[in-house]
């Protein structure tokens, strides 16, 4: 449904925060993985029409997004990665604000949508508290209500789940599945789970290129077999990162664990189950090696 | 540590935009007071803009402004770490409060003092300008600079630095400092007030923290060569002053500013009790999947522009912004200061004039600031990657952006009047005028601010942000300051502007509809271009280089808004040419500067033809044909005419009139030259030349009306209702005209002319024979026929001999009796008349009708002054007095034969229902009425102290009437804005003050002074006496034109019967400038047994000459001078206060002592205390027990 082609941008200052994107995004969950820098904003800031690309085409639904942004926006649903709001206004009166300038013209549905959506935000009791002086929580599940608000046909979430509780991230998460269906959802994230979680599909972005992509059941299966890991001291992770492809290195009870990718089993590894998280780092650390080489 | 923290907040500053843009302010402000004539802060006149008074003024005038600064930088500093909520981190580490609180106060205090420090530099710099005219500086003294700064600037901003970091540490709350802010600028404005009473004046010279009220004490004496030269000494009431208020400031900061005590977190607002939780219903998830519809255009404007006006209404700054401008308004209505202190009536065109003088400070800060809050909200708040990528056009966000502003202003403007309309209400203004408030408020104010509005919202669009943006508008809006003086006067290149909106309750708007509305086309069509180019550059999302959005612009914009940037072009172009066309093409433009230039070159040309011989009149028959409705007059006039000089005429310099057309002057043997354009002066060549005594008829006749529409200089004496021209203003002048003369020393040499010679001296019997009216002007036999629309009343000088009606227009036929000054005038207007006859003279007052209040207080003063006249200096000489009103626009009376035009502004809007209010109308009228005496009975020599005999004299026996009627002590009020008006303008004097005999047609020393000069004579020498010796002056010159008479010839008169010791004192008053020092320093009071009181009175006293630079010596005084007690203050008249004590004491120079035994109600006492003496400061000659 939405069909990105060869976007590039570079910034005034001369980073080039996207280098000849190409998605093609079906209905439901899309999960884009990728570091912090990675030009997932920009790149969702792009599709939101807030930003000019230098090259490429962005097409949703046969809405040419560069061209015709307006088309776009009543379509869309944004929630940015940053954001604060107006001071001094509740958060019902907000949130029916930003839905008459969403198109919901008709007061009465437009009322009680409002509400629904504070009430599935889990923030019907503060509805006439001021936004601005919500916990980064209660702000960020505000950030998610105005997102959903007309019914989206895309919807785009940087960073959805930053600063939730885990009850509330998964309210979040099953929110999104059963409104999910028939919507193209970005789910911009640099946590791995919540794109295992929640994604059928999935790209990882890095240095303004997509690295990967495909659908992460397959991408996981591709890995099996080749991931090894070993439990070992700070001192011993040191030497061994210089000698093999260790793509992850995590803490378990204060003992280092690597994550090898190879083909071949490593001594003193055992293999291990591989997951999203190696299929991320995998793919990382591939484009580490390449820079380099 | 307290180190790092200095160096900490220091380093912080210096990265923030705010920093450089108040610095920048500041800089500007005084370079552009130093740099330009345009902007004024201290000096002016001869005093010097880099002397020590001005920059010590400039300097403290800004301390006020400070606070501002202070706020902003201190108070951040206070509040910075509550605000960007670093509480937590800074608090959790090992600080030593005392060290840590006093290091950022010290290093806060050291920005302000750095960004004050732009203050002098500004001033410094500004003057030190190639383009500043060098006249207007001194040399450049460092040290007046940085006494200023140290004396004044530091220790005042340490006080204030002291008190905000207090309120910040008490409240944490930014909006409390602004509050206080306010609240300190307020109050020091009521102080003010209180500071003027002579019995506070120390005290508030020692309790004004700014050091203002403290400067003005002690340079309240200064004459402008103190002023140029005088350092002040840091003793006396600056010392301690400062002393004071450093203290002060050191015990708030030890005291509030937590320095002791920890640090802490600052309690988080309470919330508001819980209401009983929400229980949140359940939603369907369908209801979810309510999709979005269309919202029209209208209903997201609409929702915007409200959000957009909430926005800034509700906001703090604009309600403590709203109060100070209701304050401004409201207190020029509950204390109005008309004429002399008297309060007019509250006309409608007096409160739109108060509404737009209350609003233009909050209108620039709402172009300035608001304008940037609003079109950055967005981005500012944080929001805008929600609100921008959601399905609203760009058109909706950048027309109800303008629109909430445009609102707001409307909204402002809407309350201020509803503020108006109750007090005129409450005032009994019966007629309230809806149409004027709303044309001159709504098209001749709004909508030129409105496009102010497009142009500030196109600067912030096209700005990277929104400080850059503020600035720009901000330099943007200093350059239209100084624009003027750069020869772009000329209203085309101002933004917005349209020519000058004069309001006269008689002519209405008059011709500024038209013009105005041309240039608001003008203006229209450039902000059509404007709007479509901000709207083009709209910035939605993150920033993005202009460039980027240039890419897009015509993307953007579509083909309806490059229609409309066509459309604006055409109107700008096409109306721009109709108004070039009308203004310079049509008529005549040039800026003050070009008008200069010609009046330089003009006297440099023909200044050699001054005494050439010249026709002067001697029968005068005009015929002049006025259209009201085209502002058109038709004349002709024909006047026999002498050479009544010794040489004969070969040429003669004629001056074209001004505004007029189809000159024509036919003489027998005589030609007219071409015109010179740049003088419009002609020479009228005789083939053979008239000898002297010889007498020719000289047929005038000519056209007067202005083409189309004029950018300045507009001709205000010839309108639909009220004209009014006096026959120089009408008829072309011949010879060599000395009023042509550039006066301002400084402007004249800078065009290599030596300093004006403003008269003649006083000893050059050669122009004994010449009026002072001119040259050319003697006594007249007059007629005139004068034709108006049928509905308006035509007046000239003269009886009427006939009143007709003829092809649908009014005629009338005046004729004057007996000869006459060459001095005559016609008026015509529609106007209600009230007569009444006394003792054989018809007084008649011609009127507005709205304007009938003092009418009856005008017909008095006439029958009083006549009855006084009459007795005391002969008789009047017509049996017919008439006044007539014309349009504000000249704010005059003027005395011709038998007829006194009147303005409306002085006069008959007063409102004199409070009686202790200067009676203006009778005054000017009585003052008027006595010209029929000085002026028309008795003229005066071309020579130096020509006003006096005239001006000073009617000041007088206006006195006189005006005493008659209300007594000594109410004269009091009057005399006392007659001497503060001398004292005040010799101050400003532009060559050189001279003494009463010699004044060079200077206002404030024949009129002013001369008022209270004549008053001290009449005290000294008796009514009897001086009235006598006026008397046989009068009939020594009645009529008389060879000679007339000088000062010379008055003073011999007023000396005739007068023992020698009052001989001197005429001197002093007439021959010298002396001015008395005398202050009521202390009094002390002991009850005596008899119930009464004893008073010992500290006076000091001292007499004093002054040369007309202003440099004073000292003279022995011993004088005889009252000392008199009231039960009341003697200015509250209306209380009619007693005099409970009242005799001259003799007074020696310096201390003098003296013991009165007065009645226990004794509350006041004064020396000199109704103003008999021109003292330096009557204000401290009244004590209050």
């Amino acid at each position: 449904m939405l069909a990105i082609k060869n976007l590039s941008k570079t910034y005034d200052n001369g980073v080039k925060a996207l280098a000849d994107v190409s998605l093609n995004i079906p209905k439901g969950m899309y999960g884009l993985l990728g570091p912090n820098g990675a030009g997932k904003s920009s790149l969702m800031r792009t599709i939101a029409t807030l930003q000019s690309a230098d090259a490429g085409s962005i097409n949703f639904d046969g809405i040419d997004v560069l061209q015709n942004p307006n088309a776009l926006r009543r379509t869309l649903g944004y929630l940015p990665q940053d954001f604060n709001v107006y001071p001094r206004i509740s958060a019902f009166d907000l949130l029916d604000h930003l839905a008459v300038l969403k198109g919901l013209a008709e007061k009465k549905s437009r009322h009680e949508t409002v509400n629904a959506l504070l009430a599935h935000t889990n923030l019907f009791q503060h509805k006439d508290k001021a936004v601005s002086s919500f916990s980064g929580g209660m702000r960020q599940r505000f950030g998610i209500a105005q997102a959903l608000l007309g019914d989206p046909k895309l919807l785009i979430v940087d960073e959805p789940t930053a600063g939730l509780d885990p009850e509330e991230r998964n309210r979040f998460h099953n929110l999104l599945v059963s409104l999910g269906e028939e919507k193209v959802i970005i789910l911009s994230t640099h946590i791995v789970d919540d794109v295992a979680e929640l994604c059928p599909q999935m790209a990882v972005l890095a240095g303004g290129q997509i690295l990967l992509q495909g659908e992460p059941l397959k991408l996981v299966d591709e890995l099996q077999g080749q991931i090894w890991s070993k439990t070992v001291s700070q001192a011993e992770a040191v030497e061994l990162e210089q000698q093999l492809p260790v793509i992850s290195k995590r803490l378990f009870a204060g003992r280092t664990v690597l994550n090898v990718f190879a083909i071949s089993q490593p001594q003193g590894f055992a293999a291990t189950p591989a997951g999203l998280e190696d299929v991320y780092f995998s793919t990382l650390f591939n484009s580490r090696q390449r820079q380099s080489a | 540590m307290i180190w790092q923290l200095i160096r900490f907040e220091w380093r912080y500053y210096l990265r923030q935009p705010s920093f450089y843009v108040t610095s920048i302010l500041f800089f500007l402000m005084t370079f552009f007071a130093a740099s330009s004539e345009s902007v004024q802060i201290g000096g002016g006149g001869e005093v010097w803009g880099n002397g020590p008074f001005a920059i010590s003024q400039t300097m403290l005038v800004m301390s006020i402004f400070s606070m501002f600064l202070v706020v902003n930088f201190v108070g951040s500093t206070a509040l910075r770490n509550h605000a960007s909520q670093m509480e937590e981190l800074v608090y959790s580490k090992p600080l030593v409060s005392w060290q840590y609180q006093l290091g950022r106060f010290i290093g806060a205090y050291a920005v302000v003092a750095l960004v004050f420090a732009f203050v002098p530099l500004g001033t410094l710099i500004g003057s030190l300008m190639p383009w500043v005219d060098q006249e207007r500086f001194g040399p450049t003294v460092l040290a007046y600079y940085v006494q200023a700064f140290l004396m004044f600037s530091l220790p005042t901003l340490f006080v204030l630095s002291a008190l905000f970091f207090a309120i910040a540490n008490k409240f944490r709350s930014m909006m409390a400092m602004y509050l206080v802010a306010v609240g300190v600028f307020v109050l020091y404005v009521i102080a003010g007030s209180f500071s003027r009473e002579p019995a506070y004046r120390t005290l508030a010279a020692l309790l004004d923290p700014f050091g203002l009220r403290t400067f003005a004490d002690v340079a309240r004496y200064w004459t402008i060569h103190d002023k140029n030269s005088q350092m002040l000494s840091f003793s006396g009431v600056v010392l301690y002053n400062r002393l004071i208020w450093l203290s002060v400031g050191v015990v708030l900061l030890l005291a509030f500013g937590g320095v002791f005590g920890k640090l802490t977190l600052a309690a988080k607002a309470a919330g508001k009790k819980a209401k009983a939780a929400l229980v949140a219903p359940e939603f369907d998830l369908e209801v979810l999947k309510t999709a979005a519809g269309k919202s029209s255009f209208w209903q997201q404007f609409v929702l915007r522009t409200g959000f957009e006006m909430r926005q800034v209404f509700f906001s703090m700054p604009f309600i403590i912004l709203g109060l100070f401008c209701i304050f401004n308004l409201i207190v020029p209505l509950i204390d109005p200061q008309g004429f002399y202190g008297t309060a007019d009536w509250p006309l409608t065109q007096t409160m739109v004039d108060v509404i737009i003088d209350s609003t233009g400070l909050l209108f620039i800060i709402i172009t300035i600031y608001y304008c940037a809050e609003v079109v950055w909200r967005e981005r500012t708040s944080g929001i805008g990657d929600i609100v921008d990528s959601l399905p609203v056009s760009n058109m909706v966000f950048w027309l109800s952006k303008l629109t909430a502003v445009w609102l707001l202003m409307a909204v402002l403007y809407g309350v201020f009047m509803l503020t108006t309309l109750s007090y005129q209400l409450l005032n009994g203004m019966q007629t309230l005028d809806i149409n004027q408030y709303l044309i001159r408020l709504g098209y001749f104010q709004l909508l030129p601010a409105m496009m102010a509005v497009v142009l500030a919202f196109v600067i912030q669009v096209l700005s990277p942000n929104k400080y850059v943006g503020m600035l720009i508008f901000v330099v943007y809006f200093v350059t239209t300051l100084v624009l003027n003086s750069w020869g772009f006067s000329h209203r085309m290149f101002h933004f917005g502007l349209s020519p000058d909106a004069a309001f006269s309750d008689l002519n209405r708007f008059g011709w500024t509809l038209e013009s105005h509305s041309w240039y608001m086309l003008y203006w229209t069509g450039l902000v059509l271009g404007l709007f479509v180019l901000g709207y083009g550059f709209y910035q939605r999302g993150p920033a993005q280089s202009l460039q980027t959005r240039g890419r897009l612009f015509r993307y953007q914009i579509g083909l309806n808004g490059q229609l409309v940037i066509a459309l604006g072009l055409v109107l700008f172009a096409g109306s721009g040419s109709w108004i070039y066309y009308n203004t310079r093409v049509l008529n005549q433009f040039s800026t003050a500067e070009q008008q200069m230039d010609i009046q330089a070159d003009y006297e440099k040309m023909l200044k050699k033809h001054q005494d050439d011989p010249i026709l002067v009149a001697s029968d005068v028959k005009a015929t002049v044909d006025i259209v009201p409705e085209q502002r058109l007059v038709r004349a002709t006039v024909v006047q026999q005419m002498t050479n009544k000089f010794s040489l004969p005429i070969s040429k003669m310099l004629v001056h074209l009139p001004q505004y007029s057309r189809e000159v024509k002057i036919e003489v027998p043997g005589g030609t007219l030259s071409a015109v010179d354009p740049r003088f419009n002066t002609a020479w009228l060549e005789f083939a053979t030349p008239l000898a002297p005594g010889a007498v020719t008829s000289v047929v005038i006749s000519l056209v007067r009306q202005t083409p189309g529409f004029v950018d300045s200089n507009v001709d205000t004496a010839l309108v639909e209702n009220g004209t009014f021209i006096n026959n120089s203003e009408l008829l072309p002048m011949f010879g060599y005209q000395p009023g042509m003369e550039l006066q301002a020393r400084h402007e004249r040499s800078k065009r290599d002319l030596a300093p004006v010679q403003r008269a003649f001296k006083l000893e050059d019997s050669r122009r004994y024979n010449e009026s002072s009216f001119g040259r050319g002007e003697d006594f007249i036999q007059f007629e005139m026929t004068v034709s108006t629309a049928p509905d308006q009343i035509a007046i000239a000088p003269g009886y009427l001999q006939k009143e007709w009606l003829e092809n649908g227009r009014k005629y009338f036929h005046y004729k004057m009796d007996k000869p006459m000054f060459n001095f005559y005038s016609f008026l015509s207007a529609r106007l209600a008349v009230k007569k009444e006859l006394h003792n054989g003279v018809s007084m008649e007052v011609y009127y507005h009708p709205d304007h009938h209040w003092n009418v009856d207080r005008m017909l008095m003063s006439l029958k009083d002054s006549l009855d006084y006249f009459n007795e005391a200096f002969g008789p009047y000489q017509h049996q017919q007095l008439r006044i007539i009103e014309f349009p504000g626009y000249r704010q005059f009376a003027q005395a011709f034969a038998n007829t006194v035009p009147f303005s409306e502004q002085i006069g008959f809007i007063s409102d004199l229902r409070d009686d202790s209010e200067i009676d203006m109308p009778y005054y000017v009228t009585a003052h008027e009425m006595a010209h029929q005496w000085w002026g028309h009975q008795v003229g005066s020599a071309n020579v130096q102290g020509s006003a006096v005999i005239p001006e000073t004299l009617a000041q007088y026996s206006a006195l006189r009437v005006m005493e008659r009627k209300y007594g000594e002590v109410k004269l009091r009020k009057f005399l006392k804005y007659e001497l503060d008006r001398y004292l005040r303008d010799r101050g400003g004097e532009q060559v050189e003050e001279l003494p009463l005999l010699r004044a060079e047609n200077q206002g404030y020393i024949h009129y002013r002074k001369g008022s209270v000069v004549m008053m001290s004579l009449k005290d000294r020498l008796g009514v009897a006496v001086l009235d006598q010796n006026l008397k046989n002056f009068l009939q020594e010159f009645q009529y008389k034109q060879t000679p007339y008479p000088t000062t010379l010839d008055l003073v011999r008169h007023l000396k005739t019967g007068v023992n020698a010791q009052d001989q001197a004192f005429i001197d002093d008053l007439f021959v010298n400038i002396t001015l008395f020092d005398l202050r009521l320093k202390d009094v002390k009071r002991e009850e005596l047994p008899d119930g009464q009181l004893k008073l010992t009175l500290t006076i000091h006293a001292a007499k004093l000459t002054a040369d007309g630079k202003g440099v004073e010596t000292e003279q022995p005084l011993s004088e005889l001078i009252d000392i008199g007690v009231f039960d009341q203050d003697p200015d509250a008249f209306a209380e009619q206060p007693k005099q409970l004590y009242w005799q001259k004491h003799l007074l020696k120079s310096g201390e003098n002592n003296l013991e009165i035994i007065v009645s226990k109600e004794a509350k006041f006492v004064g020396v000199d205390p109704l103003i008999k003496l021109i003292d330096r400061d009557a204000a401290d000659n009244i004590y209050k027990l």
